[in-house]
């Protein structure tokens, strides 16, 4: 019988408690509306522009196109900034790894909106606007979580990461 | 007739608001509560009971070696300590096994259930080991499990308040590498117990007994009248049944078990559908005494509703999957842009669901688990699944009411084969 066996993954006895960073919280937000501001400024007419250069480049559409705010993913990026300022900035781990990841996924947000236009201007010419309709449905309100929560997830993976990495260096330090 | 549909997205919605609501309350709880701390006592010397540990086994050849094998190293002192394995009916070696168990340990006790007798369920079992049961304390393990060494101590310590009927330790999924599916419940397993139980119990709410892996004081499990075996949860039907009856459910975190999970898509697939089935059943059962119950207070009123609700929620996201489309394609162009407004916090709070993922997430971190956090995307297969499995549960359920009159619900036993080692 493996009685002795040490089991694996095993996790701490009593729980443990955390102390919210409220530094962390606080320069997050800043640098989350300092973000969407400039984004609100640039996001829409740049996808706009980029799309319709795009589209009339690579000679598929002769189109030009207006976004309303929301429809250019703007809110999902901003959902994106408030869940990820709001729940992962306060937990224990390195303040720049928590800004790249924001703006990271601020990045990727701003990505999956240019692939998601792309495809419904791309389906509205060629398909009508029954078929837009029905690419909008997709590609927006049922796909953007795609990309919230494996962002959001993995950027608190790589905080626990950091975390862990500096308890065992501590570790070592204290010859644990 | 949109109308119509719009105020059912509404009402869809903010049930959906409130579970997200919920779901972040209990993991700040988790993450930051401190308050609730003084009602942890030590696990000392100061009380040992006398308890009975009563384990149900059908053909669980795989797994019950390992099982009695860890009993007889617990270090409860023996002579306070009963175990009580229910032979139920096993047509393989189980028997075989707990009886060489038995010759060589006094305290462990084999009780054989014949084919007429036996196999009609966990509840069934436990019924029968709990008539051979004479302890104080009633702790009850699957055959399955893997405790650790002093989790007796740990859970009966908590017993020293005269209030508390019924413990709960936690829950730990031992063949986590198995496959995907093992890996998805293990995370699933770290958000519902060191999350939300945890929480509950931090907040003074409820608490779930789990079926395996807790207990209950005796006196009180037999003047409730043991399990209710036409129940599928039975472990929730106790739960609320012990609550009703004005004593406290309490949750130990430090008391961790080790369980096989399932292991494939069809096996989870049949363990949530009886799990969803039976948390509808106790629902008809426990809703409206609950709310009318002179023994809780409002917040665990709310909680206790919330809870024996929680599987009719994914039946409610596949609804509000048809009403947000027939809204998006049906609706007049002057309503779109409210809709719009509203879309997102539909998809987040149903189809992303994204307070659960966080419940996860606030769980793999507090347990440090980098590399399984990476997996947190995949759980959308399994909200999907059991979207679908709730609502083949509920239409099951519905159907059985209404030709069967509540009955012919078989209890589907998971198949073990002692993985994890």
């Amino acid at each position: 019988m493996p009685s002795t066996q040490p089991l694996r993954h095993r996790s701490w006895g009593f729980p443990r408690r955390e102390k919210p960073q409220f530094l962390h919280i606080i320069m997050g937000a800043g640098v989350a509306i300092l973000s969407y501001y400039l984004l609100l400024q640039c996001f829409r007419p740049f996808l706009e522009e980029t799309m319709t250069e795009l589209l009339s480049l690579s000679r598929i559409a002769d189109l030009s196109l207006t976004l309303t705010w929301q429809r250019s993913g703007l809110f999902s990026i901003i959902i994106f900034g408030l869940l990820f300022v709001s729940l992962a900035f306060p937990l224990k781990g390195p303040l720049w790894l928590k800004i790249a990841w924001l703006e990271f996924g601020s990045f990727v947000g701003l990505a999956w909106s240019f692939i998601r236009l792309f495809t419904v201007a791309l389906v509205a010419y060629y398909f009508g606007a029954g078929a837009f309709a029905l690419a909008e449905f997709i590609t927006s309100p049922m796909f953007d979580f795609l990309w919230v929560i494996p962002v959001w997830s993995l950027g608190l993976s790589l905080v626990v990461s950091a975390k862990r990495k500096t308890l065992h260096k501590k570790e070592g330090e204290f010859g644990w | 007739m949109v109308v119509l549909l719009y105020f059912a997205l509404v009402f869809l919605v903010s049930v959906m608001l409130v579970y997200l609501v919920r779901h972040y309350v209990f993991s700040l709880t988790a993450l930051y509560y401190t308050r609730g701390q003084p009602h942890y006592i030590r696990h000392g010397t100061y009380y040992r009971p006398t308890v009975s540990i009563l384990i149900p086994a059908r053909n669980e050849e795989t797994v019950i070696g390992r099982l009695l094998q860890r009993m007889t190293e617990l270090m409860y002192p023996k002579d306070k300590l009963e175990i009580i394995v229910i032979d139920d009916a096993s047509i393989d070696q189980t028997g075989r096994i707990a009886d060489e168990f038995s010759k060589m340990y006094d305290f462990i006790k084999v009780v054989h259930r014949s084919l007429q007798e036996g196999g009609k369920g966990k509840s069934d079992a436990l019924n029968e080991g709990l008539k051979h049961a004479s302890s104080e304390i009633v702790l009850c393990f699957d055959a399955d499990y893997y405790p650790q060494l002093d989790i007796v101590e740990k859970l009966v310590a908590y017993f020293i308040d005269p209030e508390v009927g019924a413990v709960q330790g936690r829950v730990t999924v031992l063949n986590e590498s198995s496959s995907l599916v093992s890996r998805l419940v293990a995370l699933e397993r770290i958000g519902g117990y060191r999350v939300d139980q945890l929480a509950r119990d931090d907040l003074r709410l409820i608490p779930q007994y789990a079926g395996t892996v807790g207990g209950f004081r005796r006196g009180l499990l037999q003047s409730l009248g043991g399990w209710d075996s036409n129940v599928l949860a039975e472990d929730t039907d106790l739960t609320f049944r012990v609550v009703l009856a004005g004593y406290k459910v309490r949750y130990v975190n430090e008391a961790e078990c080790y369980e096989e999970a399932v292991e494939s898509w069809r096996a989870y697939w049949r363990q949530r559908s009886r799990w969803a089935k039976g948390h509808m059943q106790c629902f008809f059962k426990h809703a409206w005494l609950l709310l009318k119950s002179g023994n809780l207070r409002v917040r665990e009123k709310v909680d206790g509703f919330l809870l024996l609700s929680v599987y009719f929620v994914p039946s409610l996201v596949g609804l509000s999957w048809v009403l947000g489309a027939l809204i998006y394609f049906f609706a007049p162009v002057g309503w779109f842009d409210w809709f719009w407004g509203s879309l997102p916090i539909f998809t987040y709070s149903s189809v992303g669901n994204f307070a659960l993922f966080f419940e996860l997430g606030v769980g793999v971190y507090l347990d440090g688990r980098v590399r399984l956090g990476w997996l947190m995307p995949l759980l959308l297969l399994s909200f999907v699944v059991n979207v679908v499995v709730c609502v083949w549960a509920l239409l099951n359920l519905c159907f059985s009411r209404v030709v069967r009159n509540g009955k012919g619900h078989v209890w589907v036993k998971t198949l073990h084969n002692g993985g994890g080692f």
